[in-house]
């Protein structure tokens, strides 16, 4: 009796320390604790996705012009919407028109020798097709065309090649009808029981392919993807671990990095952004489609080229300008031709990083004037992930604007929060946004408004700072900016809004990226490479399954 | 300038050749510090390099409404006028026609009289500009236009704000040109200048060792041709601060200058001003450059000699475009063009080879970039 409790006594210590080690382990970022994921998802491609790989599958010269229905924001990203969005009659109306234009030029006299791999030996050859509709399609579908599909694509060519005499106005044709299926528009993904965790779901090795080429690439498999999903072998670990290094060693990278950021920073705004000619003549029309190329190039080359810590994006007092940005920071730029980028040096008390940036000063400003609301709105938002209240729908911004006795926007705001209506909100965004009041509504450094100097100190979330570089500084030590960025990329990889559940596995994520220094391209490979980014809930069949059984019991 | 000036300005041209070579920040920083210590280090104040872009090249023409004043009597005879003066009737009309085909050639033996235009005397007058005002300056430094040793004897106008012994002869040749008169010709021009695409049009301005922008007895001047497009705003205003690149294949214009209360004024000097628009490269003898220096911009007068041999090669390319109904009657014009010439007399004829001119010029301020590794030619003065 008192061996056995002896023995239970040993069992239970072992028991503990085992568990006291594992939780350490947790806590260490060493394991990654279970993430339940979400339901398999179907994604309309994105415009950039459509344009990639048209162009990595058919050359860079094909023109690709489709209009893109626009989606609505979710968490923050765009592409979260792509999972919901809905096909309707104009918009196939418009990828069929797209389809066709392409498929056209891929079977123009130009293109068809290097992209048909057979010369036909009449108007009908079904041989031929069938090498260039199984290649296409593998790439187009991201995965092997069933024997049934091709056979459809090569019978559909055929009978069109028949009817005009030209085998290659069949290919074009049956080509247009592949670019306009849902299995192309739409990525979707497949789950299926995860022999290594019974009871559990993962993606098939084809959706998982695709799901990290484009997170990581913002384009569709490629041959070497496709291959090891074919054979399986992109389930083992280390064929996993292979891929995710050879994409992060790949140009390829960049135009992933660039994708998300254009979500995160709502960059689609700064290449529409539209000023009052006559209060800001030197935003022109080339400016704004200069804006959102600085601030891309200058994350890429922060956070990738450099290897930067994600914080200095907020402390950086470089910038990049080209021809047309010189202008307005004042400053000859040698470069001859627009698409020629030079590093620029800021005052530093003038500065900082991406906050700073005239696209980002100017997209959440008004037309004609600055707008701290906007500002510190999208500092929370963006980079906090914080939600900030939209505006009662009974605010008189009529009265806002009439406020015309107070010569700066500090005094305007003060006078609008005393309403107690508008004050709450207010309080959260127009601290950050008056630091930045510096920059006028396209962004050009001042120091008065209405001839009267501007007085850029405030508090953020209790901390003082002076001006847009103490705010920098402030926003990059912030507690909650750590982990927004890696909520961010899981949701934008994941195609799907997060929620409670996942809180443990963001904090993981968050402490490992926290851990290596806040460099995104660990983040981006500690992402790819756990569990959590594939993992998916069962079938919602099952599940309601499961909820009856539940229920009859 | 001085020898501080000539080491500060050493030091300016490597640092604008480090911007060109595409040194990184640190070096450009190193060279700017090197910079500023040469200059303090020789004590004097550092004579600064002011760059522009032309934004503005209009004719220095006034006009008043309906050209009562310039040209009462009426605009240029036309060739077709003079041809049917020339010949008379219906039958002398159509018999030239039958015989040479064309209203232009009307020459004795059917020459063109755009080709050859002192091969006959237009039976009727060249219709220059009557009226007293001009814009311009006093080129020949007499009061009234009398002759002297280098200039021949010509009517001088009074400016509009009331200065008198104005010299604008090419003013008085073309000013009652239908397609000056129209004003489009006008417009077309500074457009070309301000239009983005046409940066064949492109003429850069640098002014450097300038101790006092408001005075100061020695500034070099110096033009180069650009070879970038115009950045324009909204308004189609041409940006201030942008970056211009100097094309080196085309030679640059040294000049001498001075300040004077906020006004540049450059010594004559004979230079070769590219063509810009409808103009063809030409000669202006005695160019001088009078501008005001105003914040971000540099406006006033490019006034000079317009060679008449190379002025009626320009004009007779463009104006017998005109055909017969805008256009002038070439040896009508041809001939006022030389008798209205005033400046540099030919000693041996007699004659004067130059009409006094004016353009109304605007530069805005701009970065004078110099391209990294090309052969550059050698200056025209």
């Amino acid at each position: 009796m008192k061996r056995r409790r002896l023995l239970w006594s040993g069992v239970f210590v072992v028991v503990a320390l085992a568990a006291t080690v594992a939780g350490l382990r947790v806590r260490q970022n060493l394991i990654e604790p279970p993430m339940p994921g979400g339901p398999a998802t179907m994604r309309l491609i994105s415009a950039d996705q459509y344009a990639n790989t048209m162009h990595t599958l058919f050359g860079e010269d094909i023109d690709v012009r489709v209009n893109f229905p626009s989606l609505q924001r979710k968490q923050g990203l765009v592409s979260l919407s792509a999972s919901t969005a809905a096909m309707t009659s104009g918009a196939l109306e418009q990828f069929d028109r797209g389809a066709r234009a392409i498929a056209a030029q891929v079977l123009d006299e130009a293109h068809r020798p290097t992209l048909v791999p057979c010369t036909p030996r009449a108007a009908s050859d079904q041989e031929c097709a069938s090498k260039f509709f199984a290649r296409v399609g593998r790439f187009l579908y991201r995965r092997p065309l069933t024997a049934a599909e091709l056979q459809t694509y090569v019978a559909m060519a055929d009978k069109a090649a028949q009817s005009t005499g030209d085998f290659y106005a069949g290919l074009s044709f049956s080509l247009a009808g592949m670019l306009t299926s849902p299995e192309f528009l739409y990525i979707t993904e497949i789950a299926e029981p995860d022999p290594d965790r019974p009871g559990r779901y993962r993606l098939d090795a084809f959706s998982k392919a695709s799901r990290l080429s484009l997170f990581l690439w913002n384009a569709l498999p490629d041959d070497l993807l496709l291959t090891a999903a074919e054979t399986g072998r992109l389930h083992d670990r280390d064929e996993l671990e292979r891929q995710i290094e050879r994409m992060l060693a790949s140009p390829q990278l960049e135009l992933g990095v660039r994708a998300f950021f254009s979500d995160l920073l709502r960059i689609d705004d700064f290449k529409v952004l539209s000023k009052d000619p006559v209060i800001y003549p030197a935003f022109t029309y080339a400016v704004s489609q200069s804006v959102h190329e600085q601030t891309l190039r200058m994350i890429t080359r922060q956070l990738l080229l450099e290897r930067g810590d994600y914080r200095q994006l907020f402390t950086a007092h470089q910038t990049l300008i080209n021809r047309v940005l010189g202008p307005l920071y004042q400053v000859p730029v040698p470069a001859e031709a627009n698409d020629q980028w030079i590093a620029h040096e800021l005052k530093p008390d003038e500065s900082a990083g991406v906050l700073t940036t005239l696209g980002f000063l100017a997209s959440h400003s008004h037309p004609g004037r600055s707008s701290p609301t906007r500002r510190g709105m999208a500092i929370r938002e963006i980079f906090l992930c914080q939600k900030v209240p939209d505006p009662p729908p009974s605010v008189d911004f009529a009265k806002f604007e009439s406020l015309s006795g107070h010569k700066t926007a500090r005094d305007r705001l003060a006078a609008h929060s005393v309403d107690p209506v508008c004050g709450g909100c207010h309080k959260l965004t127009d601290p950050a946004g008056l630091a930045l009041e510096n920059f006028d509504g396209a962004g050009l450094f001042r120091t008065e408004e209405n001839k009267t100097a501007i007085d850029a100190r405030g508090a953020f979330d209790g901390k003082a700072f002076t001006g847009a570089a103490g705010l920098g500084k402030v926003v990059s030590e912030h507690p909650a900016l750590a982990s927004c960025l890696p909520t961010r990329l899981y949701a934008y990889g994941a195609g799907r809004e997060t929620a409670k559940p996942d809180r443990e596995w963001l904090a993981w994520i968050t402490r490992r990226f926290v851990a290596d220094d806040y460099r995104l391209p660990d983040l981006l490979r500690q992402i790819a490479a756990s569990d959590g980014f594939y993992a998916v809930s069962p079938p919602r069949a099952e599940v309601l399954t499961a909820a009856k059984a539940e229920d009859r019991t | 300038m001085s020898t501080t000036k000539l080491q500060s300005t050493r030091a300016a041209w490597l640092l604008m050749l480090c911007w060109a070579a595409g040194c990184t920040s640190d070096e450009q920083t190193k060279l700017s510090a090197a910079q500023a210590a040469d200059s303090a280090a020789h004590g004097a104040p550092e004579g600064t390099t002011r760059g522009y872009v032309l934004s503005s090249y209009l004719y220095a023409f006034y006009m008043t409404k309906g050209a009562r004043e310039e040209c009462p009597h009426g605009f240029v005879h036309t060739n077709r006028e003079s041809w049917e003066v020339q010949f008379p009737t219906h039958a002398l009309r159509q018999a030239q026609l039958d015989r040479c085909g064309s209203l232009t050639n009307r020459g004795p033996n059917c020459e063109n009289v755009w080709a050859t235009p002192d091969v006959i005397k237009d039976p009727l007058p060249f219709r220059s500009v009557e009226g007293k005002i001009s814009f311009g300056v006093n080129l020949d430094g007499t009061p009234d236009g009398r002759a002297t040793e280098r200039t021949c004897a010509h009517e001088k106008f009074v400016s509009p704000e009331g200065e008198p012994g104005i010299d604008n002869q090419y003013y008085r040749f073309i000013g009652c040109e239908r397609f000056v008169q129209g004003g489009q010709h006008h417009a077309d021009q500074n457009s070309k200048v301000r239009v983005s695409q046409y940066h064949i049009n492109r003429v850069l301005l640098e002014i450097s060792g300038v101790d006092d922008e408001q005075n100061d007895e020695h500034v070099n001047v110096t033009l180069y041709r650009g070879k970038d497009r115009l950045l324009v705003d909204a308004s189609d205003n041409a940006v201030p601060w942008q970056s211009q690149t100097i094309d080196t294949t085309i030679p640059p214009v040294d000049l001498k200058g001075r300040i004077t209360a906020g006004e540049l004024i450059t010594e004559p000097a004979d230079v070769i001003w590219e063509g810009i628009a409808f103009e063809r490269r030409m000669l202006i003898r005695g160019m001088s450059l009078r501008l005001k220096l105003n914040g971000l911009k540099a406006e006033g007068m490019r006034v000079g000699y317009v060679d008449v041999d190379q002025l009626w090669q320009s004009y007779a390319h463009t104006a017998k475009w005109g055909g017969n109904i805008y256009g002038a009657s070439a040896p009508a014009a041809y001939e006022a063009m030389h008798r209205l010439a005033d400046g540099y007399k030919d000693p041996e004829t007699g004659a004067c080879t130059g009409l006094s001119s004016a353009r109304k010029v605007e530069f805005v301020r701009a970065y004078v970039i110099r391209p990294a590794s090309e052969t550059h030619a050698e200056p025209q003065s």
